[in-house]
């Protein structure tokens, strides 16, 4: 189903549980993944994932359809996700780093990755990236967005965004040469 | 001897490589629609929470109500039982008032406290060799039992 055809169904009481579902259907793996990558624990990404859906279907009604639909789902999902690190550092009241120590202690443990040392290293050397540059790496790297689909996704110019993915790229070559 | 490596982002995977349970995405959509959409059906509206709250105060009233009779009439009340009556009523009263019925028997009157116990079995109407007899008999079953 386009997204188009989910929207209209959506403003129809008969049929808004079944375009919501296609809804979900179509995006929880983007979603999930998308939060995943930034969050790293599987069960902080179900909530989270769970919570984006949430939103959006308290929001959707108000949704302009000037904008994409999955950008605007991408959004709500960086959010939660930022929003989740930036109460994870003020709960414990701990420095970036150390929540990148955490993060990267759950990359190790057996259930978190595949078993692939390449994957492992690239992982862990995102984690020493701040937040919002290893959401612009994970964007054009893995989820392979345009700079102007990140750019309306996160409301940051296309040159910021590109300097960003260059800066990043950087490190984790410095990193992983190191290593 | 440089032991930097050469670096090729070409190298590395595009995929992040973690994991998930299994039929974890089967699931999902499941979950999520009882958080939204599914939820709709079965949640409360503000009228059905008046309704609600009216009739756990009404509850909560009529409760007040039988609480307080209840104290009111256990402590506060005069004590009109029938014993406490019948204990200011004197033993000579009762007496009269007995032999006086016409509905009575002279044996009913043996029972009454006013009564001496020598005059029992002249209330009774029975010899005092029938007594005897049966407290005899008394005595042999309970020597039995005890054997």
């Amino acid at each position: 189903m386009e997204d188009l055809e989910i929207l209209e169904k959506f403003q129809h009481p008969d049929s808004r549980n079944l375009a919501f579902n296609q809804l979900v259907r179509k995006y929880q793996q983007k979603v999930y993944w998308h939060v995943r990558k930034m969050v790293i624990d599987h069960d902080d990404a179900d909530d989270l994932t769970q919570e984006v859906f949430v939103k959006v279907w308290t929001h959707l009604e108000n949704f302009r359809k000037d904008a994409q639909l999955y950008t605007w789902i991408y959004r709500i999902a960086t959010n939660e996700c930022l929003n989740f690190l930036s109460a994870k550092k003020k709960r414990f009241f701990l420095p970036i780093h150390d929540v990148a120590a955490e993060l990267s202690e759950k990359l190790d443990s057996t259930d978190t990755l595949s078993g692939d040392e390449i994957q492992l290293k690239l992982q862990k050397a995102l984690l020493r990236l701040p937040d919002k540059q290893r959401l612009v790496f994970n964007m054009k790297y893995f989820d392979e967005l345009k700079y102007e689909e990140i750019s309306e996704i996160l409301g940051t110019s296309v040159g910021a965004l590109k300097a960003s993915y260059h800066i990043a790229v950087k490190k984790i070559e410095e990193y992983l040469k190191k290593d | 001897m440089d032991r930097k490596k050469q670096f090729d982002m070409a190298d590395l995977p595009k995929d992040p490589g973690f994991q998930v349970p299994e039929h974890y995405f089967d699931a999902l959509p499941t979950r999520i629609m009882e958080r939204t959409a599914y939820a709709q059906g079965r949640t409360v509206s503000p009228a059905s929470w008046f309704w609600q709250f009216k009739t756990a105060v009404a509850g909560a009233s009529l409760g007040v109500v039988f609480a307080l009779s209840f104290l009111i009439t256990h402590y506060f009340s005069p004590d009109t039982s029938v014993d406490t009556v019948m204990a200011q009523v004197s033993q000579k009263e009762i007496y009269h008032y007995l032999l006086n019925n016409e509905d009575l028997v002279t044996a009913d009157l043996a029972e009454v406290p006013a009564v001496k116990p020598h005059q029992t079995l002249e209330f009774l109407d029975v010899r005092a060799t029938d007594v005897n007899e049966e407290q005899t008999k008394e005595l042999l079953e309970e020597e039995y039992e005890y054997r």
